[in-house]
């Protein structure tokens, strides 16, 4: 009986220790989950970086919940005082996120800008080059039109014994009379001297047109004029193909004597309108 | 010093300690803190709290009440707690609502290089 009751007395002590034990272990599992939190807190980039004073203050509520658990052992002000280092944990981490937006949007802003001033400077070396294009299209077509003039220059110098006259889509050179055997179509050896340039023009220019028309004057019939006037045109272009000239883009006309290019009262104009035209085209 | 004179002092020291006890249990009115905690909330509600974080923002508004009530009931702990309370929701709330702001603007930054690479580059592809 004796021994029953020790042993029930026994009972009783561990019963209200280990009920302290619960209660303390309980309340202490709070102050547990704080800190394990909170080395979550600390182990977390963001919140180390964008937000270190709202992590000491986290901490330094952890760290008061603790210590006034350890002195007081007092559950409502440890479940108080984890609320706040629940709460100021959670303010740490909110404003980890709300800097680290922060610094993302001043960079996508920056990013933004160095993208547009790209484009901007790739635009102006796009116009710049067009620029350069067009002005360089420009020199071309001027020196094109000088290379032509020059041409013309130097054929003109060359042809200058021919008698060269500008006409709205070419040049005319008259074939004068005195090359021509009188009243014939055979050209005299001097021609050749003459018309040589020509043929030498025309040599180089395989694709130039042209066309070479026979005049006479009013003296004898019309018909034996008109004949005359086709075999002398062709005699010029026998004697240009003979010299090199590209013989397919010649033609030849005779034209007689409708086109007087002076009056045919007097020697000096009859002998101006018996003549060769060579005509070549631009 | 008769007997009598001696055992009154000692009963009037005896006395004047358990008043001065009774008041240092009663505490003090945390009248410091119960302002910081209307500060707080107040900050809360200049940072558009009640659009960004209205949850958080009602905590702390009801935690706000209850620390006034405390105070009117002369529970000065209960009411110090409260406030104490009172602040953190309100500066999470603040925190809540600034970062809902932040990311909105990341968003929108984010949208428009995205319009400006298309735009600028287009013409390129």
């Amino acid at each position: 009986m004796k021994t029953k009751l020790k042993n029930s007395r026994y009972l009783v002590i561990t019963g209200a220790l280990a009920g302290l034990i619960a209660c303390s272990a309980s309340t202490h599992s709070e102050i547990k989950k704080s800190e394990d939190q909170l080395a979550l807190l600390e182990a977390n980039p963001d919140v180390v970086t964008y937000a270190p004073a709202a992590l000491t203050d986290a901490k330094d509520a952890v760290d008061r919940a603790e210590e006034n658990w350890k002195t007081n052992h007092d559950g409502a002000e440890a479940e108080h005082l984890t609320y706040l280092a629940g709460r100021r944990m959670e303010i740490a981490l909110s404003e980890a996120a709300q800097k680290k937006a922060e610094v993302e949007t001043n960079l996508l802003d920056r990013n933004r800008k160095s993208v547009r001033s790209a484009a901007r400077e790739i635009e102006l070396h796009q116009a710049h080059h067009d620029a350069n294009v067009a002005e360089a299209r420009a020199n071309l077509s001027q020196y094109q039109v000088q290379q032509k003039n020059s041409e013309i220059a130097k054929l003109k110098e060359q042809l200058k014994d021919l008698e060269a006259r500008e006409i709205p889509h070419g040049m005319q050179f008259t074939v004068q009379d005195v090359l021509f055997d009188t009243d014939a179509a055979t050209l005299k050896p001097g021609a050749k001297l003459t018309l040589a340039p020509l043929a030498e023009y025309l040599k180089a220019h395989p694709k130039q047109s042209v066309s070479i028309e026979g005049h006479t004057d009013n003296t004898g019939t019309a018909s034996y004029n008109q004949t005359l006037a086709a075999d002398r045109a062709l005699a010029v272009k026998n004697l240009l193909v003979d010299i090199g000239a590209n013989g397919d883009r010649i033609s030849t006309k005779g034209m007689g004597e409708s086109f007087p290019r002076s009056s045919n009262d007097s020697n000096a104009g009859r002998l101006q309108n018996r003549r060769v035209e060579v005509i070549v085209k631009d | 010093m008769t007997q009598a004179a001696a055992s009154r002092l000692s009963l009037t020291l005896l006395s004047i300690t358990l008043l001065t006890l009774t008041a240092c249990a009663a505490g003090v009115a945390p009248k410091e803190t119960l302002g910081a905690a209307k500060m707080a909330v107040e900050e809360a509600e200049h940072a558009d709290a009640a659009t960004y974080a209205p949850v958080e923002l009602q905590k702390a508004r009801g935690k706000l009440l209850n620390a006034e009530q405390a105070m009117n009931d002369q529970k000065f702990k209960n009411a110090k707690r409260f406030a104490e309370q009172t602040i953190v929701d309100a500066k999470l709330a603040r925190a809540r609502a600034q970062e809902m702001r932040a990311t909105r603007a990341r968003l929108q930054a984010n949208d428009a290089l995205h319009d400006v690479r298309e735009d600028s580059l287009r013409p390129l592809r």
